[in-house]
């Protein structure tokens, strides 16, 4: 019932619920709730304060799936196809998350630090652009880690030897 | 800005530093060059049969994660601590260094490795036998090599975002402590 194996397998699903559903939930519940609901002065010190918090931890999640990954592949123990074109995506998902969250994410915090600001509207908006994008290459990494562990008739370049 | 040009050239110059150690490392380990280590050195030869893997897999964990970093780096926002993410990075690739080079060494075996006839064949038909043979041997530790940076520069990004959440919260605590300080002192 316990085996290293299945922690590993169970802290990178986690890791995966963790940032993906923060991701989802600020960018179309959170945010058009507090666009709704808060006055603008109020809702920018809500809203940098939410982007520095989930920034930490969509990097960390991140961290812990790429620690976690390594051991689910010497588990996993061949390279095909579809892990080669995931660990491609991979790669996309986390340059797309430090570019959302450690560049555009820190200059809306700055920026915003002194209240509304008439350019931080669109940037804003791109944030949440890059959001919706990365969710949704997470969610096809998802698909494809799904293929990998049910495929039978998977391609298999080479086993290990 | 003297400073800020040391560092990069730092970071330059180790990522040469790991490209030509693997390099070498990987050359001498497809050709056996460690014969000819050894007729020249034998204490030296015997020491580097030991260890030319070893080297090799460190120098391919040392340049994929460095290379990752660098990349990712790029990315950051240069005024919100994107030198200390890279410092706090390198420091995290270093202590990681041997426990990647494990790992990248068993995953760089999986997949495909170029140990083919078709490569040797087109080879040997190209060149020689003996040489195309030789050849045939450097492109599969090649092959190898490539792998296992491939797999590093994934710890390295991994090590990345770890450090700009440290440094994103360092960051925080930081301004918090100024900003309460500030009124304090007010």
């Amino acid at each position: 019932m316990f085996s290293i194996r299945i922690v590993i397998l169970f802290i990178h699903v986690a890791a995966v619920i963790v940032a993906l559903g923060g991701s989802l939930f600020s960018t179309f519940a959170l945010t058009p709730i507090l666009a709704r609901e808060l006055e603008p002065a109020i809702r920018i010190k809500v809203v940098r304060r939410v982007i520095r918090t989930l920034g930490a931890i969509v990097l960390s999640a991140l961290g812990i799936l790429v620690v976690t990954g390594f051991g689910n592949l010497l588990y996993y123990g061949a390279v095909t196809l579809t892990l080669a074109l995931k660990l491609m995506l991979v790669v996309v998902v986390i340059l797309l998350a430090l570019f959302q969250y450690a560049n555009l994410g820190m200059r809306i915090y700055r920026l915003s630090a002194a209240g509304p600001n008439p350019e931080l509207a669109s940037m804003l908006a791109r944030f949440r652009r890059i959001g919706i994008i990365n969710g949704t290459l997470v969610l096809a990494i998802v698909y494809l880690s799904l293929t990998l562990t049910r495929e039978t008739s998977q391609v298999v370049l080479m086993p290990m030897r | 800005m003297a400073e800020k040009s040391t560092f990069a050239r730092l970071l330059r110059w180790t990522t040469i530093l790991a490209a030509l150690c693997g390099f070498v490392s990987t050359l001498s380990f497809a050709t056996g060059a460690e014969i000819a280590i050894r007729y020249l050195n034998p204490v030296f030869g015997a020491c580097w049969d030991r260890n030319e893997f070893t080297i090799m897999a460190c120098s391919a964990s040392a340049l994929g994660m460095i290379v990752a970093i660098r990349a990712g780096a790029r990315v950051i926002e240069p005024s919100s601590g994107r030198r200390a993410a890279i410092v706090v990075a390198l420091a995290v690739a270093v202590v990681l260094l041997v426990p990647v080079a494990d790992a990248v060494a068993k995953l760089g075996r999986m997949g495909w490795n170029a140990d083919g006839g078709t490569i040797e064949r087109w080879l040997t038909t190209l060149l020689d036998y003996e040489v195309g043979t030789l050849l045939d041997k450097v492109v599969i530790a090649g092959v190898y090599f490539f792998k296992m940076t491939a797999f590093a520069m994934l710890a390295g990004l991994g090590a990345l975002s770890a450090s700009a959440v440290v440094c994103s919260v360092a960051g925080s605590l930081r301004s918090e402590t100024a900003v309460a300080r500030s009124s304090a002192n007010e």
